[in-house]
């Protein structure tokens, strides 16, 4: 019933080819210095949150990953009695008060983007 | 045997549903072919017992998909599943299962004519023959084939009709050696006897039926938290339930852990405290009166959570439901109910602890319990204290209780709360020096309302606080980093359980075995009880408590997202709790622990200054 890995798929990934991918990436390091790359899509699971317009951030690398999360929050207008969680390649948790410069460095993408996936709670009836 | 005519299952029209949804039309058969097996398991050598084995395993998967799709029919119009449902019950209980299921199969089955076909099937079960005299008298077909369906899953689960299908039980045998020992909460146990006689002890709350019924009205539902298979176009406008079954776990689960805990409250050397296990029970009763019955939670789950009767809970959106009850009937008037003005619930999601307002809560009674005392005191002292109005008391602390309770509902201007907040401090801080002015006799207890008497307060709190912080410990399963946390939780005295369950599937959780979690599974209909006099029957109580024995799940298979309660009762309760989610703590992995909740301003500020979109669209790849 539940998929695990497998799951962790990108549209972003399977539109544009890897080098470009890797390409890009490198164009946006140099020229938005202290920027991290993110990508973030729903996991497919989710049946609460709406789609995010926008899948693609910049967002400074000092940022915490709870101000992340508050982006992310701000976005999809989600009322605060509503849980918002995103996981990154390995599925951990992480610390509210972690940069997201060094989830960067420990869950980037071999094509230097940073990978997120976003869910709110799942229903168990 | 009857054979079973493979021609009558009709395959489910595909795209019209969810595939979850349909029910496999080899249902039959393979129960059919597992009860063979197990027959022969009794009669044949071993070596044929492991050949038999093998075949159980491969069906096992197929069981457990079959076993998956039952909480779904409820929402299911289409006829061709229904009937494979009805078939599927008719064979089931003609095979195999007739002395151990209860009286409604077995009329059904003594009036079966000898081959019986849908068409016999659905005028069975529209007749008078069903309706009017058998244990379910619900309303309509598929709402009796459902909580038939859901038994008989709750039956195989249990091992009652076979056991190589049931979750392994809680054993203390000697087949393994890590199988010695059982926790249930925080007691570790080394015989069936004591174990059992505590796990019948827990109140396990179950689907029930026939109870006054709830409006279901769909239109005004938001789509967006419903159950996408409520959304098929065969919905009609307002529907009235008299049964949870298929839609209730949660909530279920919600009122065990709040039972037990209440329980625990009263187990405790709370003296003030006087409610036993039936008062108790009988805040539960499903009746709309009663303050946790199934009547209440969904009326303020149309308010808070935007859900109707009959959509699914999560374990954050249960626990939202049942705090803003308390939020509502907590008072110190006396016409408070006696249960609100012992126990507050506190909600802390996405696993962050902000300690203050736990001890805010807890000090805004403690305040005014030592008040109260000092009042008392000084009564016998001075009489004018005796004008020293209690109404105003009252307003005083109503107001405080509205502003503490206004940095709940944070809005998104962060600069709005933090104001609020500091006015709320400032408010307290103000009134207990005035109260040490008028109150210089006892400057003791006026002093005590600052955070440090909370550890020194060396009886129980007046009002204890039950603590639930809910969390996703992964993506689409819980990763295997955090079992071994989840297992500790219950290593701390003050856990009263954990909420969550498989995907679909709601259970509540008091213990483990072998790294499996001992739950209590509320998927299991029973008649409901109305009245106070109903728990006054042994038999009916009974039906609150677990009648089988124990079992236990793998961890792997849950769903990620759980809630994990803690009951705080004193000084110790406090501290335990706060060490245990400390950096340090044993239970850090899991949930942090934070002193406030973050007041960003500068977050405000960045979020306004960087505009993340127009910087990235102009770069964009698509």
């Amino acid at each position: 019933m539940s998929k695990t890995r497998d799951d962790f798929n990108f549209q972003f990934k399977d539109e544009i080819a890897f080098e470009r991918r890797a390409i890009e990436s490198e164009k946006i390091r140099l020229k938005y210095d202290g920027r991290i790359p993110v990508i973030i899509e729903k996991s497919s699971t989710d049946q609460v949150l709406c789609d995010l317009e926008q899948t693609k951030f910049l967002i400074p690398g000092d940022f915490t990953f709870q101000q992340f999360q508050m982006v992310i929050r701000k976005r999809l207008q989600l009322p605060k009695t509503h849980s918002l969680y995103i996981f990154f390649h390995n599925n951990k948790l992480h610390a509210n008060e972690k940069s997201l410069s060094q989830i960067y460095s420990e869950c980037k993408d071999h094509d230097g983007f940073l990978y997120c996936k976003y869910a709110s709670e799942n229903f168990t009836g | 045997m009857i054979e079973l005519d493979k021609s009558q299952l009709v395959e489910p029209e595909s795209n019209q549903h969810f595939k979850f949804i349909s029910i496999p039309s080899d249902l039959t058969l393979s129960i059919t072919e597992r009860r063979k097996s197990s027959q022969n398991y009794l009669d044949d050598d071993e070596e044929d017992v492991k050949k038999q084995c093998e075949v159980i395993n491969q069906q096992n998967e197929k069981l457990s998909k079959i076993q998956d799709s039952f909480e779904c029919i409820e929402y299911t119009t289409e006829p061709g599943i229904i009937n494979n449902v009805m078939l599927s019950i008719s064979n089931t209980t003609k095979f195999s299962f007739l002395n151990k299921i209860d009286s409604f199969n077995q009329s059904v089955v003594e009036k079966l004519p000898p081959n019986c076909n849908n068409q016999n099937l659905y005028q069975m079960t529209n007749s008078s023959l069903i309706t009017g005299q058998l244990t379910f008298q619900s309303r309509g077909l598929r709402e009796n084939l459902m909580q038939k369906l859901t038994n008989l899953r709750y039956r195989f689960n249990d091992g009652d009709l076979i056991e190589y299908m049931a979750y392994p039980k809680v054993s203390f045998g000697d087949s393994s050696a890590f199988d010695k020992t059982a926790f249930l909460f925080n007691s570790k146990y080394n015989s069936k006897k004591s174990f059992n006689s505590s796990f019948k002890s827990i109140i396990w709350v179950s689907y029930r039926n026939n109870f006054p019924q709830l409006t279901r009205n769909i239109s005004i539902g938001s789509k967006n938290y419903l159950q996408p298979s409520l959304n098929d176009k065969n919905q009609i406008e307002q529907k009235f339930l008299t049964s949870d079954c298929g839609w209730g776990c949660m909530i279920r689960c919600q009122q065990m852990m709040l039972a037990n805990a209440l329980v625990r409250l009263d187990s405790s050397y709370h003296k003030q405290f006087s409610m036993n296990n039936d008062e108790i029970l009988e805040l539960f009763l499903d009746i709309p009166e009663k303050y946790f019955s199934i009547h209440q939670i969904t009326e303020e789950g149309k308010i808070s959570m935007d859900k109707q009767p009959g959509d699914w809970y999560g374990v954050n959106s249960i626990t939202q439901v049942i705090k803003n009850i308390f939020d509502q009937k907590s008072t110190l008037r006396p016409d408070c109910p006696q249960v609100f003005k012992k126990i507050s619930f506190m909600v802390f999601q996405e696993g962050a602890i902000f300690m203050n307002e736990i001890k805010q809560e807890l000090l805004l009674y403690l305040d005014e319990y030592n008040r109260a005392k000092t009042e008392e005191l000084n009564y016998n002292k001075k009489q004018k204290f005796q004008q020293h109005s209690k109404t105003d008391q009252h307003k005083k602390f109503m107001e405080k209780r509205k502003l503490s309770s206004q940095f709940e509902m944070i809005d998104d201007n962060l600069d709005d709360v933090i104001v609020q907040e500091e006015d709320s401090f400032q408010l307290v801080g103000i009134e207990s020096t005035s109260q040490s002015n008028t109150l210089s006799l006892n400057e003791q207890f006026s002093n005590k309302s600052d955070e440090k008497s909370l550890y020194t307060h060396d009886s129980d709190y007046p009002k204890a606080a039950l603590v639930v912080i809910t969390m996703r410990l992964g993506l689409n399963k819980i990763e295997e980093e955090y079992f071994d946390t989840i297992l500790e939780c219950f290593s701390l005295p003050q856990c009263v359980g954990i909420l969550g369950g498989k995907p679909s599937f709601a259970l509540y959780f008091v213990g483990h075995q072998d790294k499996q979690l001992i739950f209590l599974d509320p998927h299991y209909v029973q008649d409901s009880l109305k009245t106070k006099q109903d728990l006054q029957n042994d038999d009916l109580r009974q039906t609150y408590y677990p009648s089988g024995q124990a079992k236990k799940i793998k961890m792997d298979g849950l769903d990620p997202c759980i809630g994990v309660g803690f009951l705080i009762r004193n000084s110790e309760d406090l501290r335990t709790f706060e060490e245990a989610f400390s950096k340090t703590g044993k239970l850090s992995k899991i949930a942090t622990l934070y002193q406030d909740r973050p007041k960003d301003q500068c977050l405000s500020r960045k979020l306004d200054e960087i505009n993340f979109s127009s910087d990235y669209i102009d770069h964009s790849l698509l």
